[in-house]
């Protein structure tokens, strides 16, 4: 992997995003994605994560507090969610966001908004080659579809927009092993097509399974940073995140608490 | 029979204006979760509008359009000017209710100051009085243009609604702003055309029901309440429900008005109400509200 003096896509410097005014969510935040490769965002429950997604999408109003996001070079902390979205930045939350209420094509060609170039096409048969069931649910409400295949939808929705960078909140939450299995190929693919990623979870053998680079976050801080092997090779990632746990310690359940981190 | 099939036509004739209204109303509640209280008055404004272009000699059909792009930028306009800021300082939903119904308060006092308050005819270019017969019931004119405008104005909303891109978006921003947005719809954009496209409505309600009473400032107050009903009626967040509930709304006036007593004339629709909401709190056509997290 060369990492020679390039110009990351994102650049997220010292951001704070606070929730009614005094609750720190992040908390002096730096991260930087780089163009092509997938990025992971890994921490537990509440550390933070969604509201990272949210602040860079633009969905939190007035927020980052503090701080810059810098995307190509251009300075979008604070710009309205629409505006974000048009410079390229898909976000798939956490619940997917779709229109639970419109058919699987509606959802599809709302995904389409704005575009007019010729691609399209190309677009569609890419989405349908990856995940063929869409083809099959086209006239079935988003509702109605299983949780792996909202996720799909979602995926594939997002992909029809072209975007320079796409962030994905938890793909895998709530899927069994094998769906969740699906969803990374799928996201192997869209990555090797081109498109940058951003991923925020809490599976990190999935995530560091994919990723060419992780940040663990935790309580709004970045503690711990590296490419995909190195952490994976990280003592405490192991055992906190990957629980590979070691003969000679106490049962999980409390060794969790007691644990002295590096960080 | 045909005394009953007379009170079915004069009541399906008031049901399209109620569901004219209702219409307005159920648009905006589905896109921006807002009662909009001042959906009368700018009916009546509009309304007006157009009463002034007819005292200028223009025609029909341009004061008419006027009137009706008239209600519609105002409704944009106090969306842009006033609820999108207001919204922006967080104001929760009833302090928007409030907020449409302070324009409407304020539309009220305009109308009276430069309308006046005086009942005035309104020129039409159906007529009130001169009526066709068919198989024994009478229909006048104006009626039949109200029921006529009522049909196309739904069938012509269906289409927009269900098969257009704008549609699309429409149904899409009111179900999930937060997605619409990040896949960079223009939402503000699309519930500005909601809110005109409710007033318009509106307008056309108060163009349509002007010639069968007096034009004065208060003339939609009793149509905006019936509509309201009508759209709760049918479910606030659903479009079919608004015009099926000012349907049910005008013939039951109608029936009661006729068979019972002038007196009972809102007794028997209001009763349906309390009935159906007792089965179905969320209307007869709405979707139970589900809060998504």
């Amino acid at each position: 992997m060369d990492i020679i003096n390039m110009e990351p896509l994102l650049k997220i410097a010292t951001i704070e995003t606070l929730y009614y005014d005094r609750i720190y969510a992040l908390h002096g935040l730096s991260l930087e994605v780089r163009e092509k490769e997938i990025f992971t965002v890994l921490g537990p429950n509440g550390a933070g994560k969604t509201t990272l997604l949210k602040t860079i999408a633009g969905l939190l109003k007035d927020q980052p507090k503090k701080g810059t996001i810098e995307f190509m070079g251009k300075r979008i902390h604070r710009l309205a969610p629409e505006r974000v979205a048009r410079l390229g930045i898909v976000y798939v939350p956490e619940d997917r966001g779709l229109f639970r209420e419109l058919t699987v094509k509606e959802n599809l060609e709302l995904g389409c908004w704005g575009r007019k170039d010729s691609h399209l096409q190309e677009d569609f048969d890419f989405i349908h080659e990856l995940f063929p069931i869409l083809k099959e649910r086209a006239g079935q409400e988003a509702e109605t579809l299983s949780g792996g295949e909202q996720q799909m939808l979602a995926m594939a929705r997002a992909m029809l927009r072209r975007p320079k960078l796409l962030m994905l909140d938890e793909p895998s939450l709530g899927l069994a092993p094998r769906i969740a299995h699906q969803v990374y190929d799928a996201l192997l693919k869209i990555s090797r097509a081109g498109t940058t990623i951003l991923l925020v979870e809490q599976n990190a053998r999935l995530a560091l399974g994919i990723a060419t680079f992780g940040y663990i976050m935790e309580s709004g801080r970045i503690v711990l940073e590296g490419t995909a092997e190195e952490l994976k090779e990280n003592e405490d990632v192991q055992e906190l995140y990957l629980g590979v746990g070691k003969e000679t310690t106490s049962p999980k359940g409390w060794r969790l608490y007691k644990k002295r981190r590096t960080w | 029979m045909s005394q009953f099939a007379q009170y079915l036509v004069s009541g399906l004739s008031t049901g399209s204006i109620y569901a004219l209204v209702a219409l307005g109303l159920a648009l905006v509640y589905r896109s921006t979760r807002v009662l909009n209280f001042a959906h009368g008055d700018v009916a009546t404004a509009g309304t007006f509008f157009a009463f002034i272009l007819l005292g200028l000699k223009l025609p029909f059909v341009l004061s008419f359009a006027l009137a009706l792009v008239f209600g519609a930028g105002l409704a944009m306009a106090f969306y842009f000017a006033v609820l999108i800021p207001a919204q922006r300082r967080e104001a929760t939903q009833l302090s928007q209710i409030i907020l449409t119904l302070g324009l409407g308060l304020i539309l009220q006092g305009l109308v009276s100051y430069f309308g006046g308050t005086e009942p005035q005819a309104f020129p039409f270019p159906l007529s009130d009085t001169k009526v066709y017969t068919f198989g024994g019931v009478i229909i006048s004119q104006l009626s039949l243009g109200t029921i006529g405008i009522g049909l196309l104005t739904s069938v012509l909303l269906y289409l927009l609604v269900q098969k257009t891109r704008i549609g699309l978006a429409m149904r899409g921003t009111s179900e999930n702003l937060p997605a619409a947005q990040t896949l960079g719809i223009p939402t503000r954009q699309i519930l500005a055309l909601s809110w005109g496209l409710a007033s318009l409505l509106g307008v056309l309600a108060g163009l349509f029901l002007a010639p069968a009473l007096l034009l004065d400032p208060f003339f939609m107050m009793e149509p905006f309440l019936k509509g309201f009903a009508a759209a709760i009626l049918g479910g606030l967040n659903s479009l079919p429900g608004a015009i099926v509930g000012g349907l049910i709304i005008g013939v039951s006036e109608s029936l009661a008005g006729g068979y019972i007593s002038m007196a009972f004339k809102n007794t028997l629709a209001f009763l349906i109400i309390i009935v159906v909401l007792l089965v179905r709190p969320e209307g007869l056509l709405g979707k139970e509200f589900k809060e998504r997290v």
